[in-house]
């Protein structure tokens, strides 16, 4: 065996040209794969980190009858001091209490019913980040005395600008009518048209003070330190509090959940798409290679070789093919993905669509450090696959017609 | 020296005589109020919706006593008849016969026009308002149709849920009675103007007669409100304001 | 003439020339299969969300899609409802009459949409039909109505209650009604199943005093790309000053930009695909010019001239080449055909998603012409660039190094 693997490691690097071909192909098959199942994922990624950043969070905790039911009633019990040890917890990044209604929010001009929010600026500023999103005014640092921050598309619904005064309407839990007048602090866009056309911030305190309540936390946000945790922190904070309702962003909008579901779906379409190119391309080369080491082989078998030493020798030779062209493509693969990491891939030509669309226009690609592994192994093990055949045909030769072949 | 004591002496007159203006102000507007609401009333009265390619009449009946409660009750056309308005305080309540149900006004319907016309259904709740909403100023004199009035100015308070930047209303010398009322947005824009017209004795007092409401920004829309008759100080009490009055009235 | 060497060349050893053909030939069925996978996703993308909520093409009075009141309803013009499906390629013409009105049971209200319909013409449009989860359907004389689970749930009712609807109507009549809920539905959006009503246009039209009135008449068209053709007859027909006709593209310009977004991805991976398929080729031009230096090392070496070699050899390829490209187009043909009439099921962990919002879980393929010949073009000029290396290793080399190597 030992001398089976000396002739081919030579055969190798006799033909230099052959050899190339095929690390390169296997080389390229890697990187492709690479590329791709980065570029899928900085895709969904940026997605999913659109809505899940900026509109949803990774948590969110309601009072159980809130949901169905939102009156302003339904507050989380002791809803502050829930959000206070919350914030202890070493796997949550950020906490955002808000006291959460619905009602109409109207300018002289116009009405609009939407979304009202009582939030805390620090606290909410830490999972929504939407103070970085303010397109004008500010996000709760001036003086003004109720302040109200909304969509630049529910602003002009409303014909109204920076300190506009508007009248925010809405019921108390007796459902009474209750209402207030604010005044316009900041405008906000974000990738979400919910937030864009149908929602208002104000200060926690305004909200709670007009609707006539002590204390009033509806929503609890949770942003986590790692994505990941979620399959810990969920079912913990379930058991620790039956009576209130916690929901993970994939139950909050299913709809993310089938954007997931469609691109990765046809991602593994593609990479089975591109493993049978792959496995192709090397059948070929290597067909090739043995119509052209035909008078060799046919030599080699002259000699004595048996067949199925000249089979082995061809696998061993696509071995070592594999495993030069391995290293070099995951090697090549990490170099893309670290610098398009860092640099990010601008897709702003397209950017009007992508934003419109919850897509920010600079596309980090990511991937996990275990694929690098599976993409490797999959693509020897395929470029193995594509040597059987030809070294088949390679022992079907008769050595006498192939030592009189020109 | 003297300057100073003269320009003292200025100051504290001015601002005497604003102190005066400004009471006078609130003072006309309450007197107005009163002059509309009476103690309580009864009427009848017809509103005209008017759009460039439509149309549409509806006659009611209403009662009111003071500014916080009224009931109006709609007698045609056919389809809105025996529908009926009820407001106390700051809510609103509709009877809709036809199905045998009361409805309390959520906020999503309280900004919408009522019956379509140009007055939403907040109008008809916030009506009150402006005595304790706002601050009164004089700003001057003017005459509409023949008739000497004040120019007041209604600015509104800090914090009051009401969307107008100010509210310029003009004000008979002689009967205390509301001719032109003009709402502003904050950036002074005009947004809808009111014109009270066709005075005349109605039930013991000068009225106007007929109301119009123009929306500034389509000013071929237009509602008009006619009373046709009214009666002041008939007796009765907030228990008359409920929610079992309401389905019976006829 | 030189064709025929060419020819008689390619035949002289089969085996290589066979390995070149299905080479080439599998670029091209594949890429065209990815390419059929990606236009058949957005085909359905299209599809769905269109026949979802817009229809492919609306009719409305001029001015409603600005204004979406029920004040901008409209008379449609007599028959037009025949006329729209007596086009070619419309499959169904589909009233509606939309508004918001106050829902009420007992002592809870909410506010809802309320969405006449002909029921069994909606169903070319949001089925609504299929959509039930509880109770039946109702027909276009029924006085009874659908209403969404999320809003039956807030306002506690169950099927057989009585829904009471409280509106302003068309000029602002009166408008109050009750009831009886026939069925529940459930979509896959919330938001639909949290505020729909559905009720039968005759009585829609009856609650709000709209009378033979309609805020849109829907158009679905049998295939996407019929729907600028569709419009413009339909406009053709009607007066332009009362009335307006709008493409989905019009009514839903985000959908295109998500097209275009997955449209981008997909071109990447096409690249992708191509670079690996290029190498693949490539290999194979390499070898087969390693496989054929001694046959040109004595070419050369008898005389013939470097360029008529590469000459022939460029027209060996390109022969090779078209013929590769005409059966990988032929292959490619039928399979992508059985596909898009017998989609592929989705595995099973991704078929809960999908079927949430009512999606057939399947991969589509696109049978659309350009798939096919978009991709033979491709790959054929791959190969003819590709074949650089051969010509340039003509070029290069010497005839008896060539002869040499060969052996």
């Amino acid at each position: 065996m030992k001398m089976l693997a000396t002739i081919a490691w030579r055969n190798v690097w006799r033909s230099r040209g052959r050899s190339l071909v095929v690390i390169g192909s296997i080389v390229v098959g890697i990187w492709a794969l690479i590329f791709m199942l980065g570029f899928m994922n900085g895709f969904m990624i940026s997605y999913i980190n659109g809505a899940i950043k900026h509109e949803i969070s990774h948590i969110q905790i309601h009072e159980a009858n809130f949901k169905k039911d939102p009156n302003i009633g339904f507050v989380i019990p002791g809803g502050m001091d829930l959000a206070e040890s919350l914030t202890s917890n070493p796997r949550i990044q950020a906490v955002s209490p808000r006291s959460l209604t619905s009602g109409m929010i109207s300018s002289p001009r116009k009405s609009s019913g939407g979304r009202i929010y009582g939030i805390i600026p620090d606290r909410e500023r830490s999972v929504t980040h939407h103070d970085s999103l303010i397109t004008e005014g500010s996000y709760f640092i001036s003086d003004l005395k109720n302040p109200i921050v909304i969509g630049k598309e529910l602003a002009n619904t409303l014909k109204v600008r920076l300190n506009s005064k508007v009248v925010l309407t809405f019921q108390d839990r007796e459902n009474n009518l209750v209402a207030g007048a604010f005044r316009v602090a900041g405008m906000l866009e974000t990738t979400s048209p919910q937030i864009n056309k149908a929602s208002a911030y104000i200060l926690m305190e305004d909200l709670t003070r007009i609707a006539g309540l002590k204390e009033g936390v509806h929503e609890i946000a949770l942003l986590l330190e790692n994505p990941e945790s979620e399959a810990v922190v969920l079912p913990e904070l379930r058991s620790a509090h039956p009576n209130l309702l916690i929901e993970s962003w994939r139950e909050i909008a299913p709809e993310l959940e089938l954007f997931l579901s469609m691109t990765d779906s046809f991602l593994w379409v593609l990479i089975g798409i591109i493993m049978i190119a792959l496995i192709f391309g090397i059948i070929n080369t290597m067909l090739m290679a043995v119509l052209e080491r035909y008078r060799e082989l046919g030599m080699l078998m002259a000699i004595g070789m048996n067949k199925w030493r000249i089979f082995m020798m061809i696998v061993i030779e696509t071995i070592f093919l594999s495993l030069v062209g391995g290293p070099i493509g995951i090697l090549l693969g990490l170099m893309t993905m670290y610098w398009l990491g860092m640099q990010g891939i601008d897709l702003s030509a397209y950017s009007e669509g992508l934003r419109e669309y919850g897509y920010s226009s600079i596309l980090y690609p990511y991937i996990e450090n275990s694929s690098y592994v599976y993409v490797a192994a999959g693509v020897i093990i395929t470029a193995l696959l594509g040597a059987l055949y030809p070294a088949y045909k390679a022992v079907q030769l008769n050595p006498t017609e192939a030592l009189h072949t020109v | 020296m003297v300057g100073v004591m003269k320009s003292t002496l200025w100051l504290v007159l001015s601002l005497i005589s604003s102190f005066l203006y400004a009471q006078d102000a609130s003072e006309i507007i309450k007197k107005v109020d009163q002059k509309m609401r009476g103690n309580s009333s009864s009427s009848n009265m017809t509103m005209k919706i008017v759009r460039p390619d439509w149309s549409r009449e509806i006659s009611m009946k209403g009662w009111s006593l003071g500014t916080d409660f009224s009931l109006i009750l709609i007698t045609a056309p056919a389809r809105d008849q025996g529908t009926a308005f009820l407001k106390r305080d700051k809510e609103l309540w509709n009877w809709q016969p036809t199905i045998d149900r009361v409805v309390k006004l959520p906020p999503s319907m309280m900004t919408q026009s009522w019956m379509g016309s140009d007055f939403t259904n907040d109008d008809l709740v916030k009506e009150s308002s402006i005595v304790n909403d706002y601050d009164h100023f004089i700003r001057g004199d003017t005459t509409i149709t023949a008739r000497d009035a004040w120019k007041i100015e209604l600015i509104p308070k800090e914090g009051a849920p009401v969307v107008w930047g100010r509210i310029l209303i003009c004000v008979s010398k002689d009967d205390y009675i509301e001719l032109l009322i003009k709402y502003y947005d904050e950036d002074d824009f005009l947004i809808n103007t009111m014109i009270l017209s066709d005075i005349r004795e109605m039930g013991g007092r000068m009225i106007p007669a007929r109301m119009d409401m123009i929306p500034a920004e389509n000013p071929e829309h237009r509602t008009v409100i006619h009373y046709n008759d009214i009666q002041f100080d008939i007796g009765i009490s907030e228990d008359f304001f409920s929610i079992q009055k309401m389905k019976r009235i006829r | 003439m030189m064709f025929k060497m060419a020819w008689r060349n390619i035949w002289r050893n089969k085996r290589r020339t066979i390995i070149t053909i299905v080479s080439i030939a599998f670029a091209v069925i594949l890429s065209s299969i990815m390419r059929s996978m990606q236009l058949g996703s957005y085909e359905r993308m299209i599809d769905n969300s269109v026949r979802f909520f817009t229809g492919y093409i609306q009719v409305h009075k001029l001015g409603y899609w600005d204004e979406q009141v029920l004040d901008n309803a409209f008379y449609p013009p007599e028959g037009l409802q025949e006329q729209i499906e007596s086009l070619d390629g419309v499959e169904a013409a589909v009233p509606r009459l939309e508004s918001f009105a106050l829902a009420s049971f007992k002592t809870r209200s909410r506010g809802a949409m309320v969405i006449g319909i002909d029921p069994e013409k909606e169903s070319h449009l949001t089925g609504v039909e299929h959509k039930i989860t509880e109770g039946s359907k109702v027909r276009l004389n029924d006085p009874r109505v659908l209403m969404g689970s999320g809003l039956a749930d807030y306002l506690n009712m169950k099927v057989g209650d009585t829904l009471v609807l409280i509106s302003q109507g068309y000029h602002g009549v009166n408008a109050a009604g009750k009831y009886a809920v026939a069925g529940l539905v459930e979509f896959g959006l919330p938001q639909l199943t949290n505020q729909v009503v559905f009720m039968p246009l005759p009585a829609a039209q009856y609650f709000y005093g709209a009378d033979g009135l309609l805020t849109a008449m829907a158009v679905v068209t049998d295939q996407p790309k019929d729907v600028d053709d569709v419009r413009e007859a339909i406009l053709g027909g009607l007066d332009t000053t009362a009335y307006e006709v709008m493409g989905w593209k019009t009514m839903m310009p985000e959908l295109i930009q998500g097209i275009e977004i997955d449209n981008i991805s997909g071109i990447i991976m096409l690249l992708l695909l191509y670079l690996v398929i290029g190498f693949g080729m490539f290999g194979t031009f390499l070898m087969m010019t390693k496989e054929r230096l001694y046959e040109f090392g004595v070419m050369l070496s008898v005389g013939m001239h470097r360029s008529r070699l590469q000459l022939l050899i460029f027209s060996e390829i390109v022969l090779l080449a078209i013929l590769a490209v005409l059966t990988g187009f032929a292959l490619s043909l039928p399979v992508i055909n059985y596909f898009s009439r017998n989609p592929i099921s989705l595995p099973e962990e991704y078929k809960t998603a999908f079927e949430k919002f009512d999606i057939e879980p399947i991969y589509a393929f696109s049978n659309e012409p350009i798939v096919f010949t978009s991709q033979a073009w491709v790959v054929f000029f791959m190969a003819l660039v590709l074949s650089a290396y051969p010509l340039y290793k003509i070029w290069k080399i010497e005839p008896v190094t060539a002869m040499r190597e060969g052996r």
